[in-house]
Formats: C-alpha cells, structure tokens, sequence
C-alpha cells in the first residue's frame, strides 16, 4: 500500500523549481493575495499541493499563451473565478433539473 | 507514424510570415489552452498546437521541415526519408509526438520549459516530472477507508535522459478520509522517474466526485430532492429517505412546502473532523392519471379549503 498524503508543504524555492516559475513571480502571486501559505514572509511561507498547481498554471499560462509575467496574477484571479462560475452553474443546473420537468408541447 | 501537416494545424498557407503564424497559434491557443477550456478533448488539441508553432516558429526548424513535407501528407503514414538524421538529440523528455522527435529529436517539453536557464545544470541528472491524474471517486467511496487502484501512464527515459515512450503503472492507494472535489492527493516520487542520481516526480491524484443520481454535492453537505404527495405535505407524517449509508425514516412536519429544505444531520460527506448533513428537498408531485372518484374527492376538496396559492396577486 502507498501512502498518500493531503497536507504537504513546499517551499518557496520547491514550488518555484518544480513548476519552473521565477522567484519574484511567485512573490507577487502570493502578495497579490490569489495564494496565501501561512508563514510569516518568503523564508517561511508553505505551500500546498493546490497551490503548486496554479503556480504550474502561471508557468504553463506565460509560456504558452505569452501572457506578461505582470498580468499572470489578474490572470490567475479571472481564470479562479471562472472555474468557480463554471462550478456553480453546473450544480445549480443539476439542482434545477430535479425539479423541473421537460416540455411536453 | 503519421504525418503531420502543421500549417493545416494552424490553419495558414505554406507560405506564410512568421506574424501570420504567431497570430494563428495566439488564436487557437487561447482557445484550447487546457487552463481556459473546459471541453476535454481539447488538452489533445493544445498540443497539437503547441506542436506546429514550436516547428514553424524557428526558421531553422522550418526548413528542415518544409524539406520532409515534399514527402508527406496530413494524416497519412510517414517515414523519414532515408540517410534523415534528427537534428538534435541532445535534450530531455518531451511530450511532443513521435513525429516531431523524429525530425527534431526529443528537445520539445524541456527546450520550451525554459530550458536555456537549466542548461548550465548538469544535464546528467535532474528531477522526474510531477505527473497528475484524475481520481474519480464515488460518493460512496468517502465513507469508507477502503483502497482504490488506480493506473495512470509515465514516460520513460534512457540513461542519457532521451524519451522511450510510457509504460502503464498500476497502484494500490488508500484514498484519506474527508477529501472533497477538487483537492489534490499526492504520492511521494510515483511521478515520472528520475534522470541521473536525481529523485522522481511525484503524483498527483485529482479528486473527482463523480455526479451521483440521486445525491447533490454542496460542500461536505449532501441534497436529496424527495418528490412527496400532496396529501404528505399537508398531513404530514413518515416518509423513508436513501441516504448514503441506507435508509432513514423522516417525519415530515404539517403543511411542508415545496422546496422546503430539512436537516438530516451527520448523514452527509465526512469532513476532516466532522460529518456533513443531509438536506431533504421537498418536491411536490401529483398522480399523472386520476379516476373518477379521486377527481371527485379533489373537486370537493377544492370547494371546502377555499386555498387561493395567487392571493398575493390580486392585492
């Protein structure tokens, strides 16, 4: 059996090396408040496995959609959102749909 | 090996600029950038995408294959002409198609993920890549500690780091109490293996709950829409509600109204420290044929409740 962990913490310097993003990017993710690990400045801040992913995504979004490395964090911001949009509406729909009825005429 | 025309892929004439095949790879990148889309085929597609640019993009790389294309045709069989040499074979996994590493070597996924800053780093030896999966589970599957097997692809490398495809791997996990949608699960150096003396990537499982047909998911807290007689709502009275771990009996208060939401608590998702409820949404339904004396017996109902539901309406 493996074991699986739900609670890992990774540094400033772990995330940035595993997603490939720069030091100060990542800096400015967390101080634009889209990531925010608990620790008191960069030396102590700990990241999770939720977090290293959208530093993956800032990463993956510079690279392939040539976004500034300025605008990642407004990016960021507005693709959270939507996913958080997307979810809502999926499930409202869901909800919706047990109570109504398809139109007979 | 199929060929792969990428000017059909972008969408431009074989002829065109370096502009013209920047703004074409722009549009459709935004359109099927994994991170912006939500249809699944179009990770595949990105690819693609990804793919033709970093050909097209480089002159060097153009020609070479505007060379080979004098011998292809989109979507047909290929196979390099022969004497055809990769260009370059120096680099590290990529998860471009065999077609590009044929004519290119296998210098794509690590070229483009700025590969110029990891360069000077000894290239003998560096970390697997982190590898994510989508872990469908079931709401049932939350309850209890059981494990789940899972298997999920990896790429191989050779010792000079030099990609030889994916091998299957299959694993037997034990998914945590509590997890929710959306969370991330990982297991320590499961992810691609390492180059050199270098550790491996770990995995990342995603949690998926997969849409249950009776159960609505709203945090660690559960809706069941139960349709209930509209004699029910009025008396009142026992009705018998599913939940995840068997049926319960509910007492249904006097004059419950439609969508009236009630509480069953613990009997929803377990949480991190506590269980989440089950919400009972009510849903009034009436009988689809009615005989005659049942028609009857509502006619006299509606005469004697005197129950105008638009009242509000005519204030």
């Amino acid at each position: 059996m493996i074991e699986t962990s739900l609670t890992i913490t990774l540094s400033l310097e772990e995330v940035c090396h595993r997603a490939d993003l720069p030091n100060e990017v990542l800096i400015a993710i967390v101080e634009e408040g889209i990531l925010s690990p608990p620790g008191q400045g960069p030396e102590e801040w700990c990241f999770d496995a939720a977090m290293l992913c959208i530093a993956k995504r800032a990463a993956r979004l510079h690279r392939d959609l040539d976004i500034e490395w300025s605008s990642i964090p407004l990016f960021l911001d507005m693709l959270d959102e939507l996913e958080q949009l997307r979810t809502e509406n999926r499930t409202l729909h869901q909800r919706l749909s047990r109570f109504l009825l398809e139109e007979e005429n | 090996m199929e060929f792969k025309d990428y000017y059909k892929i972008l969408g431009v004439e074989a002829d065109a600029d370096l502009k013209t095949i920047k703004t074409a790879y722009r549009k459709l990148a935004r359109k099927y950038h994994p991170d912006v889309s939500e249809d699944k085929g179009s990770e595949d597609k990105f690819k693609e995408v990804a793919e033709a640019y970093a050909a097209l993009k480089d002159p060097e790389k153009r020609a070479e294959y505007d060379e080979l294309r004098k011998y292809g045709q989109h979507g047909q069989r290929f196979d390099p002409p022969p004497g055809w040499q990769a260009s370059q074979t120096d680099m590290n996994g990529s998860d471009f198609s065999d077609f590009f590493s044929s004519i290119f070597g296998s210098g794509g996924a690590y070229a483009r993920r700025g590969g110029s800053q990891r360069q000077h780093e000894s290239r003998a030896s560096y970390r697997g890549q982190d590898i994510e999966t989508e872990l469908p589970i079931f709401l049932e599957e939350t309850l209890s500690d059981k494990s789940k097997t899972i298997s999920y692809h990896l790429p191989k490398y050779d010792a000079q780091g030099r990609r030889l495809g994916e091998v299957q791997k299959t694993l037997n996990v034990k998914i945590p109490k509590g997890v929710t949608e959306g969370e991330r699960i990982r297991l320590k150096g499961q992810g691609a293996q390492g180059i050199g003396d270098a550790a491996n990537g770990d995995l990342y499982l995603h949690v998926r709950l997969v849409p249950h047909p009776l159960f609505d998911v709203e945090g660690h807290n559960l809706l069941i829409t139960v349709p209930v007689a509209p004699w029910e709502a009025v008396i009142g009275g026992k009705i018998e509600v599913p939940t995840l771990s068997g049926n319960i009996h509910l007492t249904l208060p006097p004059n419950s109204q439609s969508g009236k939401r009630l509480r069953i608590k613990g009997k929803g998702l377990p949480g991190k420290t506590s269980m989440g409820d089950l919400y009972v949404v009510l849903k009034i339904v009436v009988p689809e044929k009615t005989d005659t004396e049942t028609q009857q017996l509502w006619q006299t109902l509606a005469e004697k409740a005197r129950f105008n539901p638009r009242d509000e309406w005519s204030k």
